[in-house]
């Protein structure tokens, strides 16, 4: 196995990157080299897609199908080796029906049909063993030796770009959000990767085009989620449980969440949210569900302790899942592009003709309820515990909705900076750099933050900015889904002050760990923000050169000492 | 299969004297115990709140085989457990290794097999007691657990681990393993073949004659390193005798439940057709075998009557022509092993694995547990 796609990757190694028996995230090498043959036989169904969408011809199910493969193949998704059999031979049924469609469709134009090669072209072997050595062909270091370290490094910042991307347009895409210019896009993307790129402009190109379909793709998801649950409100969240039988609700999946709300209507079971479903508390439509009564532990990465503890069903509904300990494994499911050996995965209702993880029926939750309702809940002793409340709900409809005080706190000087805080949170000890620098910040500073690093500082009070009645100095901007939400912000502030948002008194730290992030990093880049402050470490598969590219060209830079940071940042 | 089974707590000595022992998991989990005078590792472990795997705890089971380096006695155990060539190898059972200098120990399990604290006990109500097979010695029995605070009424394990059952206020245990699956409906599955004189035999087959009105058992777990391995999609063959049926059948329940793609085999072994369980009357397991995508039951018959037309002689003996065919399908090429998973008397263990391992399965593929009859 080779794989350096996340933050956490092995960087013990003179090559950075997860290469023995095991990731770090604890996939094994079975399933890491059956993840790189799918993403190459995925590469075959967009080699032959593009043509088809160019000739009118799109397959806008087989493009679906692609975006929901892909998520799988994100960090702490699915870790099923059994899962990526199924899928690299369902890919290749769906690239040969593409490409009949293709060659169909160039019959009645008139036009002669390319032959292709590469994975166009690959014919996956039966056996597991067999395929695992065809994976080993396939690798993202493959052809190192000839085209050089800067130039795999760069197909890595565009394949997990892409990752990042689908994973975002699957979110969108339950939710009924799609766009023919997205599908479009991702499969000349892959159509761009089949072809070995060597070309370092051309790869740059190509990183940030991914950051503007990403734009678009946000902006999906956010009509996705307020479209179907409402304009995010603010909203607190209580931390102590109710007694009573329990249900916990992870991951980014909102639909899921509003699946189990509505599934658990009156049974008297509560639901709690986990990690980044915090944010499903300030929808109106979510939060009118009396049982969705908290949020449960914290995130991603304190799971194995928070689901011990938790005395209820657990579904796991999109990223982050990590090893499920035996004190819950009987309890937990997973749903969607999630998987672990060994624990139950639940799909769509009875009879639903959906295929196998993708998404046009609501999921059935019977089996985790029924958990639920057998396992022993909270009792009144847990419900006595202490606990703060978090405040939740100020996307771009909240935070616009006071533009105008906002902005006069601005003139006035009652607020001099704002900071945008956020992205994954992860294990490494570097991290509560986010907590001492959130919490040094002067109080006539606002902090937007999104993702799951809020949990390094969504506790600590920041209080009001002082002189603006009512407003928080710590605005929860919602998951790192809801990245198009800051970006409005950002825009709509500079609107309102006659500028570019790089001349705005804002400055972006940012924490990253998967491709989701590595996504709304070129977003960023692409719309021409500078300066961004980058941790907890730079990627392992950007080269010294490529990170110096990206010095030169956007000011990034990595997080320091928090003081330094923060005091360069008010200069 | 009677036991002196551990009092966690119980006479306790100093915690800090006795010789060392590190105990480690496949997975790499690592535990320090240490043993004291004339304590066996075991029970040091216990002692130290990790309870490892094991059934008998007297040297006859296998369950709590272990690789040991260092100097240490023996006490009596079955050859059975223990192969002499297999100690010869550095290999022990746990229940009677007593240290003699500090102990390197490797676990042929992976930590989420080792109980933290004290295994917990759930008084069941018996639901029902049916005879399976033809003979009427093959019993299933299904229990009800009450809830408890820990679990509610949830009964959580993995499949191929076992319980042990007693009657309220009595010290004698016997151990089967689960044949049912991880539920929320409270219930526990056993498969029992009657013996001649069984302390638990005989209960049964009172409440088979007699009813089992408001009977009641005690039962303790789970506990056991048995059960399935998620290490791909390699097909997964099942060798089963008598009641050595019972943890298979959960794993194959589970594997139907879970939407496992592997294909399944499983030989089942008796000595005669009257031995043989009917699937009528174990319609989980049937159902299970419906919903699989790729499964075969292989009934082994020792020694059949003139009626029978399926398979004669052991699974072992099914197992070697199917190997066998399998490598000869392969055309030279790499063969694609199944796992394989053995249960049953020691001597159907032994056989099996051998044959396995002899026609080029991987040592590593090849899972047991030993059963015998109480």
């Amino acid at each position: 196995m080779f794989c350096f796609q996340c933050e956490q990757t092995d960087r013990s190694l003179p090559l950075l990157g997860c290469q023995v028996d095991h990731g770090t995230c604890g996939k094994d090498e079975t399933t890491a080299d059956l993840q790189d043959l799918l993403v190459h036989v995925l590469k075959g169904v967009c080699q032959y897609g593009t043509r088809a969408r160019a000739l009118g011809a799109g397959d806008d199910a087989a493009a679906d199908f692609v975006l929901y493969a892909v998520f799988t193949t994100l960090t702490n998704v699915n870790f099923t080796a059994t899962r990526f059999v199924q899928l690299v031979t369902e890919a290749a049924k769906v690239r040969d029906r593409v490409r009949a469609g293709y060659e169909a469709a160039a019959a009645a134009a008139g036009v002669e049909a390319e032959q292709l090669d590469g994975p166009a072209a690959f014919v996956p072997e039966r056996t597991t063993d067999a395929m695992l050595l065809q994976a080993a062909e396939v690798g993202v270091r493959a052809g190192v030796e000839t085209v050089g370290e800067d130039v795999v490094g760069l197909r890595a910042l565009v394949l997990y770009g892409l990752k990042g991307v689908c994973a975002y347009a699957h979110h969108a895409a339950v939710l009924g959000q799609t766009d023919p210019v997205v599908f479009a896009a991702v499969e000349s993307a892959m159509d761009f990767l089949a072809s070995d790129p060597t070309d370092v402009p051309a790869l740059l190109e190509r990183s940030l085009e991914l950051g503007r379909v990403n734009l678009r793709v946000m902006e999906l998801l956010d009509a996705g989620n307020t479209g179907t649950f409402g304009t995010p409100e603010p909203t607190a969240v209580a931390t102590v449980p109710r007694p009573g039988k329990a249900i916990l609700v992870s991951g980014h999946d909102l639909r899921d969440l509003a699946a189990i709300l509505e599934q658990t209507k009156d049974l008297g079971i509560d639901v709690y949210t986990h990690g980044e479903l915090l944010p499903a508390h300030g929808y109106p439509l979510l939060k009118a569900y009396p049982h969705l009564a908290g949020n449960y532990g914290g995130a991603w990465q304190d799971q194995q302790t928070d689901f011990a503890r938790f005395p209820g069903a657990i579904v796991m509904t999109s990223n982050c899942i990590i090893e499920p300990q035996p004190a819950y494994r009987s309890r937990i499911f997973t749903t969607g592009p999630v998987g672990w050996p060994g624990v139950r995965h639940i799909g769509p209702v009875a009879g639903s003709s959906a295929p196998v993880g993708q998404h046009s029926e609501p999921t059935d939750f019977r089996l985790a309820i029924k958990a639920a309702q057998a396992l022993p809940g909270f009792t009144e002793a847990d419900a006595a515990a202490q606990g703060p409340t978090l405040t939740v709900g100020f996307g771009r409809g909240a935070v616009l909705g006071a533009a105008d005080t906002v902005v006069q706190a601005v003139k006035d000087g009652a607020i001099k900076h704002f900071f945008l805080v956020g992205g994954c949170d992860g294990a490494a000890p570097g991290r509560n750099y986010y907590t001492d620098f959130t919490t040094a910040t002067p109080s006539d500073t606002v902090v937007m933050t999104l993702g799951c690093a809020k949990f390094r500082f969504n506790d600590h009070d920041f209080g009001t900015v002082p002189g603006v009645d009512g407003l928080p100095r710590l605005l929860d901007v919602g998951q790192c889904n809801d990245s198009y939400s800051a970006i409005q912000v950002a825009v709509a502030l500079a609107g309102a002050f006659g500028c570019e948002v790089n001349d705005l008194p804002l400055s972006l730290v940012l924490s990253w760990f998967e491709q989701k992030a590595a996504a709304v990093l070129l977003t960023l880049l692409a719309l021409g923000i500078r300066d961004i402050k980058l941790g907890p470490t730079l990627p392992a598969f950007l080269t010294p050169a490529l990170v110096g590219v990206l010095v030169e060209q956007f000011g990034i830079a990595p997080v320091g000492d928090p003081a330094a940071d923060l005091a360069e940042c008010l200069a | 299969m009677t036991s002196p089974i551990l009092t966690d707590g119980a006479s306790c000595p100093d915690a800090s004297s006795g010789l060392p022992v590190v105990l480690t998991t496949r997975d790499g989990i690592r535990f320090d115990v240490r043993c004291a005078p004339g304590e066996d590792v075991l029970s040091a472990a216990a002692r130290a709140g990790y309870v490892l795997p094991s059934m008998c705890q007297k040297g006859s089971c296998g369950a709590c085989y272990a690789t040991v380096e260092g100097a240490h006695e023996l006490g009596e155990h079955s050859p059975q457990a223990l192969p002499e060539k297999d100690r010869a190898a550095g290999a022990s059972l746990l229940c009677c290794t007593y240290p003699t200098e500090p102990l390197q120990v490797s676990l042929p399990f992976d930590g989420n097999r080792v109980i933290h604290g004290s295994v917990p006990e759930r008084r069941a109500q018996v639901l029902a007691v049916d005879a399976v097979s033809p003979d009427g010695l093959t019993v299933r029995v299904r229990l009800a657990l009450e809830p408890d605070e820990v679990s509610g009424a949830a009964v959580e394990f993995e499949s191929g681990q076992f319980v042990e059952v007693s009657l309220p206020g009595q010290e004698l245990r016997r151990a089967y393993s689960l044949a049912n699956v991880a539920n929320w409906d409270g219930e526990a599955e056993l498969l029992v073949r009657l013996q001649p004189g069984g302390w638990f035999s005989g209960i049964l087959a009172g409440w088979l004659s007699d009813g089992f009105e408001d009977a009641q058992v005690v039962v303790r777990g789970p506990m056991g390193a048995f059960g399935l391995h998620e290490n791909g999609v390699r097909p997964r063959w099942f060798v089963a005798g008598g009641t050595g049926l019972a943890p298979l059948a959960s794993m194959v329940r589970r594997m139907s439940e879970w939407g496992d793609p592997q294909p399944v085999r499983i030989y089942l072994g008796v000595n005669a057709q009257p031995e043989l369980p009917d699937l009528d009357l174990l319609p989980e397991l049937a159902e299970a075998f419906d919903t699989l995508p790729d499964a075969a039951l292989v009934p082994c018959v020792w020694h059949p009557d003139g009626a029978w037309d399926g398979m004669v002689g052991t699974p072992a003996d099914a197992l070697e022509k199917d190997l066998a065919e399998l490598a000869a399908a392969s055309g030279g090429g790499p063969v694609d092993w199944p796992d394989l998973y053995v249960c049953g008397p020691p001597a159907l263990v032994d056989a099996a694995s051998r044959t396995a391992v002899d026609a080029g399965v991987p040592a590593d593929q090849v899972h047991s547990e030993r059963c015998l009859p109480s």
